[in-house]
């Protein structure tokens, strides 16, 4: 058998993972405590749709039941736990005709003659932005974006996960992850352009 | 946008990471100095990913945690 070199846990997590060891029936259900709102998040951003968010997490949990007893820590818990989520929110969508699979560097690369005049939205308060419409708006940028994209983009940049976490979460390279969040990014930043070039942010005052 | 543009576009998302080594960083740094249209591309794309990362979370379904241990308990059993 493999030896794999255990990373250290977050202690809560490492509590959680010492009663299930001690046959504790009631550990799995603290794990959904402290992730199922969080996974319920991420799956709500990749699915669109909240019933399909609170399915995935299910998947996710039934994973966390066949597959616990085989964790060896060889990763973080919450980690191994995006792994199953990801994995589940991908065959989800497996089933679906979703013709945009990928997002050319050319297509998300700005035009010949980009303006130089910096735009009010790159400049004023992100308090002053982030009204409840740019909310739903940003919300439903994600969801145009490609599934691999949007994975990735979700795991960096809204769950905070490191590139190398990320690599290992989905089984990727850390080229393809950056590449992938390059683009997402970059077609996101296009969207918004379009988005404030319909709505003009509310100036600030004046001194 | 000329090759050089395109070029540096292609690293901005790892200067924002900071996951550049030192001199290309500082190359890409010299450049968005002396370019208007990339420096304008630079704070939108870094706009961007700021709005993001204060976007918040939804509230979950009230029965979501109960519904899901009821799940996780009639699996165990």
């Amino acid at each position: 058998m493999k030896q794999v070199k255990p990373v250290p846990q977050d202690p809560a997590d490492q509590a959680i993972l010492d009663r299930y060891r001690e046959g504790d029936a009631e550990a799995i259900g603290e794990l959904a405590d402290r992730y199922a709102s969080r996974l319920y998040n991420f799956g709500l951003r990749m699915c669109g749709v909240p019933q399909d968010a609170q399915d995935m997490v299910q998947d996710t949990f039934l994973n966390v039941i066949r597959y616990l007893e085989s964790f060896r820590g060889e990763t973080k818990l919450k980690n191994w736990l995006f792994r199953l989520a990801s994995s589940a929110c991908l065959k989800k969508r497996r089933g679906r005709n979703d013709p945009r699979r990928e997002l050319p560097l050319e297509a998300v690369t700005p035009a010949q003659n980009g303006s130089a005049d910096v735009p009010d939205w790159s400049t004023s308060p992100v308090r002053d932005l982030l009204d409840g419409e740019l909310r739903a708006h940003l919300r439903e940028a994600i969801r145009k974006l490609p599934p691999k994209y949007r994975l990735v983009f979700n795991l960096r940049d809204l769950e905070g996960f490191s590139t190398a976490e990320t690599a290992e979460i989905l089984g990727l390279t850390p080229q393809t992850v950056k590449t992938r969040l390059h683009r997402a990014r970059a077609f996101l930043r296009l969207d918004l352009a379009d988005y404030f070039q319909e709505n003009e942010p509310v100036a600030g005052e004046q001194p | 946008m000329s090759h050089q543009c395109r070029t540096h576009f292609r690293q901005i998302s790892e200067l924002l990471d900071g996951e550049l080594d030192t001199a290309a960083a500082e190359r890409l740094r010299a450049h968005l100095e002396g370019c208007p249209n990339c420096r304008t591309c630079w704070a939108t794309f870094s706009r961007t990913v700021e709005l993001y990362r204060h976007l918040g979370t939804a509230p979950p379904p009230a029965s979501l945690i109960s519904d899901l241990k009821d799940f996780i308990r009639r699996q165990a059993s």
